[in-house]
């Protein structure tokens, strides 16, 4: 690499329908276009896959935070019950595996789901405070956004507007992003 | 888009685009509050007073204030807490469950009956705390190295895995219902226009931009939180249930308690979802988002749930007289016709027999009806924490020590004033969050835009039927 | 949006030769390998004579006809349940599937005469509560438990609990079928809305009676025991099985080039429902065995002496392997529950398990000789370890597999694959899992 970009240049499709934004990312995807993101009030099913992100691995990682719990409770559990300090309770054997599942089993679920979500926070750079970097202010509401990467597009500018607008964009506009 | 049968109800009536969502949805937090949220936040208020005041008595007395005698040592307390908890399990049902299985009338109802969840637990975990009578060694349960000795806690005991399943289930809960939660805090950030409002809200919303990158890892965490969040419900009502079912009390020592309290958990907390959404319906006017095939599928898992429970009762009694043992059998015989026989058959008809009105499709769909019923529901699943609990300990296994259990006072005021607790959070929750999930909502309006295309799409369906041969829009 | 273009064909199975030669092959086997073990089977038991050992024989030769006629007959009812649940949920991604619970549930039309006929005859042997004498005071077998459970333990009672029952049951799957096939012939809403209230109806009421219908089968056979969780238990069990073996039939019908609107989509979702019901099966194995445990009442826990501390011990860990660890870890990752090879693999396993799960639910009170009550035996009852896995377990399990796969199969011939004219046909050809 020789210099670091600092900056980006988008080429924004703004739509007001869901079905036209998928659409329209199809066709661009196919015509060789680089679509930085689309933005969009919901989860529009299936332009995921359209926009071919890869399925996320938050569930590997939820896998192995269950695993972390349950190795933990079931350690816990052992050393106080077992090898710290025995205690016959019921003349029951003091390594009572069946009374560590309740605790086993929800040491599990809140470590994957405090895991999960902190992994999830952090590969997205969410954190609380921070100042949103959003295409419209429309876009929480009811306007969906493509955005399209020029450069890495090396898109001629008439023909991605064209392409845009004649997918049903009520607007195109330019946009720097800073990176 | 996921194709949707012609046949089945719009979940989103009066014709509503993407802005009207947010606008309606948003009115409450942008305006100031109206005369009716005054007079309920007052009086919730004035109710919470009661519960500090009655709950301060409590500590200050000890448990001497309570009805409590060294037969029955758990009454009240105990049920408002299985109550309190059982409330507190449809949010995460409606939200998790729910989804799970594509039942989407649940997007209009999971933000409240999430938000229900976190305070109906609240106010559980508030009863937990005063019937220890010293809650000031309220963390003794929690596993820390004993300053006094070597001694740790009882992990055999299943109060200690009630203390592990009511704080997952709280902070789980309010994770789900948080991460729910962001799109739409971000919503309101962006409409703003106050410098208090874009802070706070801006704050929360954690920089969320709408990215399809970020949508489809959210999509993931959510199915996955849902996913965990589906067993931890059933676990949680089923380690409730273990506080009893692992003693050797007859009434209490019975295998099907799990199960049982889930049922129950679920159609007590869905008569509480109704007591509110029938009144938010009409006091928010969101009878375009609260329709009635949402009433009518509510009303049937009320039903379903309610008759769940109702042949719990019945194999619970069937077993005791079919186990030929004695005590069972006159634990049960002493429920239905001991002197707390009235408790026993308010608990019968409230849960059992009541829920069989809604085989009516009219009773279903009228709110008149469903909010009678789930007051009725409500009480009914506190008689039946009640009946398990006082009237099996009431007469135990040495007839000299049998005694009565009447509450006093300053237990009824605890109880009626966790209410007021649980309203006082639930009517800031309207003020200040939106009390629908906006961007699920919006998921499944169909996309106004294309309205011509779609009723030719539609009707190219049912063409093409005949044919037998058709094209998915 | 645009979607794959779906063709809805009314496409009919036709049984191949291979399929003849595997259901009436396993059926042949089967005979012979039970033929085969009954006749060796001479047990040697210090301390039993000549006429118990005899009996034992018996014992075990009626035993596994009850494990296998009512293993099969809930899988079929169950597969029944399945349709009725899904349309009173208004479930719309089921319906490219549907004609298989519908044919499985065809069974149910030889499964139930079948189990009643085996009833008959295992009553007086395998029910310890149905011998002769045992209620009647005086006798030396008299046992006052047992006849204090007469009011509802007594033969009349339990052939018209079992006529009435599944009767009632046979006759809804009947409805559900005809309705179903009448669809296809007319369309329209009528059949849907048919369905609905039967369903409805039949949901309801098939909660009640498959309670009693499991103590009366199975729970009743360790006579002097009780657990109220024990129905919803074996509901379990059957429909764990029964949405297992929808599960292998889709594999197989879509392999062979049938089922054109059924995709990996509808494979991924079944293979969920396999996933969250085999944790929900475990819920229910550990909410029994950890309350009976940890109470410790000998009247309870005596079930648990002779299964998880006794001689069946292995077999129960294996069950617990197969019904909850193989599910658990191999259908958590997506591709094992959309690929056929490991679909086939697990859903045996699955199988298997609850297979040895009903066996291990029969065989420790069936295998049990009856002696009159005194100080050495105080329930009248001799223990018997366990006799595993012999030829005779595994040539009756091929007898009924073969049974139930020709019934299945044959009833699949009768309809379209899938029904052509139902309302949410589309929404299950366009179905799509998501994330």
């Amino acid at each position: 690499m020789a210099t670091k970009e600092t900056s980006k240049q988008l080429i924004l499709g703004v739509y007001d329908n869901p079905d036209k934004v998928y659409s329209t990312t199809k066709k661009l995807i196919k015509g060789g276009y680089k679509i930085e993101d689309v933005y969009s009030p919901f989860a529009i099913h299936g332009l995921d896959r359209v926009m071919g992100i890869k399925r996320s691995r938050l569930s590997i990682a939820a896998f192995l935070f269950a695993m972390t719990g349950l190795s933990l409770a079931v350690t816990f559990q052992v050393y106080v019950s077992y090898i710290d300090w025995q205690m016959n309770i019921g003349g029951k054997p003091s390594l009572h595996i069946p009374t560590y599942i309740p605790i086993t089993f929800e040491l599990s679920i809140l470590f994957t789901a405090f895991g999960m979500v902190t992994c999830f926070f952090i590969v997205n750079k969410l954190f609380w405070g921070k100042n949103a970097d959003i295409m419209d202010p429309r876009v929480t509401d009811d306007l969906f956004i493509i955005a399209v990467d020029v450069k890495a597009s090396k898109a001629d500018m008439g023909a991605l507007n064209q392409k845009l607008i004649d997918g049903g964009a009520i607007e195109v506009r330019e946009r720097i992003k800073e990176l | 888009m996921s194709y949707e049968s012609p046949i089945r109800d719009q979940l989103v009536t009066g014709g509503k685009t993407y802005s009207d969502v947010t606008r309606d949805i948003t009115r409450p937090l942008e305006n100031s509050p109206s005369k009716g949220w005054w007079i309920g936040f007052s009086l919730s208020t004035v109710t919470l007073a009661l519960w500090i005041g009655a709950t301060t008595y409590t500590v200050l007395v000890g448990l001497g204030a309570w009805g409590l005698n060294k037969t029955v040592g758990w009454a009240f307390d105990i049920t408002n807490f299985v109550f309190w908890v059982g409330i507190g399990h449809a949010g995460t049902l409606i939200s998790a469950v729910l989804l799970l299985f594509r039942q989407k009338w649940r997007m209009s109802i999971n933000r409240s009956a999430e938000a229900m969840t976190i305070f109906a637990v609240i106010c559980a975990a508030s009863f937990i705390l005063s019937h220890m009578g010293r809650p000031w060694v309220a963390y003794w349960p929690i596993p820390l190295p004993n300053a006094f000795g070597t001694l740790w806690v009882n992990f055999n005991s299943p109060l200690v895995w009630d203390v592990f399943a009511i704080s997952t289930y709280f902070s789980v809960s309010l994770v789900f219902w948080y991460v729910g939660l962001i799109p739409d805090i971000a919503t309101v950030r962006d409409r703003a226009t106050t410098k208090a409002r874009k802070f706070w809200y801006g704050f929360f919303a954690m920089g969320w931009t709408g990215s399809t990158r970020t949508w489809h890892r959210y999509e993931v965490i959510s199915l996955i939180l849902a996913g965990i969040s589906t067993p931890l419900v059933l676990s949680v009502h089923s380690i409730v249930s273990m506080d009893f079912a692992t003693s050797l009390v007859p009434g209490w020592h019975t295998t099907i308690f799990p199960p049982y309290f889930v049922a129950g958990a679920i159609f007590s907390g869905f008569g509480m979802v109704l007591t509110l959404l029938v009144i938010a319906r009409e006091v928010m006017n969101y009878k375009d988002y609260i329709t009635e095939a949402h009433l009518d599928a509510m009303a049937k898992v009320v039903m379903v749930t309610g008759t769940m429970v109702g042949m719990a009762y019945i194999t619970e009694f069937f077993v005791a007289a079919y186990s030929g043992v004695e005590y069972e059998q006159y634990a049960f015989l002493n429920r239905a016709f001991g002197p707390y026989w009235w408790a026993y058959w308010t608990m019968m008809s409230c849960n059992l027999i009541a829920p069989q009105v809604f085989w009516s499709s009219k009773a279903r769909t009228n709110p008149t009806v469903l909010f009678i019923m789930s007051i009725i529901v409500n009480i009914g699943m506190w008689f039946e924490r009640f009946v398990i609990i006082v009237t099996s300990l009431h007469r135990d296994f040495i007839p000299a020590n049998w005694a009565m259990y009447t509450p006093t006072i300053t237990e009824v005021t605890i109880l009626i004033g966790s209410f007021g607790l649980f309203f006082f959070l639930f009517f800031l929750f309207i003020k200040f969050l939106p009390s629908i999930n906006m961007a699920e909502v919006k998921s499944i309006i169909p996309t106004h835009a294309h309205e011509d295309e779609h009723q030719h799409h539609g009707h190219s369906h049912e063409l093409a039927t005949e044919k037998g041969v058709l094209h998915g829009n | 949006m645009e979607h794959a273009e779906v063709h809805i064909r009314e496409e009919k199975y036709t049984i191949t030769s291979g399929n003849k030669k595997w259901a009436f092959g396993l059926m042949i086997v089967g005979l012979i390998l039970a033929a085969i073990g009954y006749f060796t089977y001479h047990p040697h038991i210090e301390g039993l004579s000549e006429h118990d050992l005899h009996h034992l024989i018996q014992k075990r030769f009626w035993a596994n006809l009850l494990v296998n006629g009512y293993f099969f007959f809930i899988i079929s009812i169950c597969a029944a349940a399945f349709i009725s649940i899904s349309q009173i949920a208004n479930a719309g991604w089921y319906i490219a599937i549907r004609r298989i619970p519908e044919a499985m549930s065809e069974y149910t039309l030889i499964g139930g005469p079948i189990l009643l006929i085996i009833s008959f005859f295992a009553l007086p042997t395998l029910y310890h509560w149905a011998h002769d004498g045992i209620m009647t005071e005086g006798t030396s077998n008299y046992d006052a438990l047992l006849a204090s459970k007469s009011w509802y333990l007594n033969k009349p009672f339990f052939y018209i609990r079992m006529v009435v029952f599944m009767g009632f049951w046979i006759w809804c799957a009947h409805m559900f079928r005809k309705y179903s096939r009448n669809e296809d012939e007319i369309g329209g809403l009528v059949n849907y809305k048919k369905t609905y209230a039967l369903s409805a109806a039949f949901t309801v009421i098939f909660g009640f009676t498959f309670s009693m219908f499991s103590w009366d089968q199975i729970m009743s056979i360790d006579a002097h025991w009780y657990s109220t969780i024990f129905s919803i238990y074996n509901f379990a069990t059957g429909w764990v099985s029964a949405l297992t073996i929808i599960y292998l039939f889709t594999h197989y019908l879509r392999s062979r080039g049938y089922l054109n609107i059924a995709s990996d989509e509808h494979q991924h979702d079944l293979g969920k429902f396999m996933f969250a019901f085999s944790v929900f099966w475990t819920y229910m194995w550990v909410s029994q065995f950890l309350l009976i445990w940890y109470a410790n009442i000998p009247e309870e826990v005596v079930y648990y002496k002779d299964r998880i501390f006794g001689s069946y011990k292995g077999w129960i860990f294996l069950i617990l392997f197969l019904n909850f660890i193989t599910p658990f870890f191999f259908f958590m990752m997506r591709d094992w529950k959309r690929n056929k090879i490991s679909g086939y693999i697990v859903g045996s396993m699955i199988l298997i398990g609850h297979w040895l799960d009903v066996w291990a639910m029969v065989m420790p009170g069936a295998m049990n000789l009856a002696t009159d009550p005194s100080d050495t035996h105080p329930a009248g009852i001799i223990k018997v370890a366990s006799q595993g896995i012999g030829l005779m377990e595994i040539g009756f399990l091929c007898l009924f597999a073969g049974l139930f796969l020709l019934m299945t199969l044959r009833a699949l011939t009768k309809a379209n694959l899938y029904p052509t004219k139902h309302p949410y046909v589309m929404e299950s050809a366009l179905h799509d899992v998501g994330i």
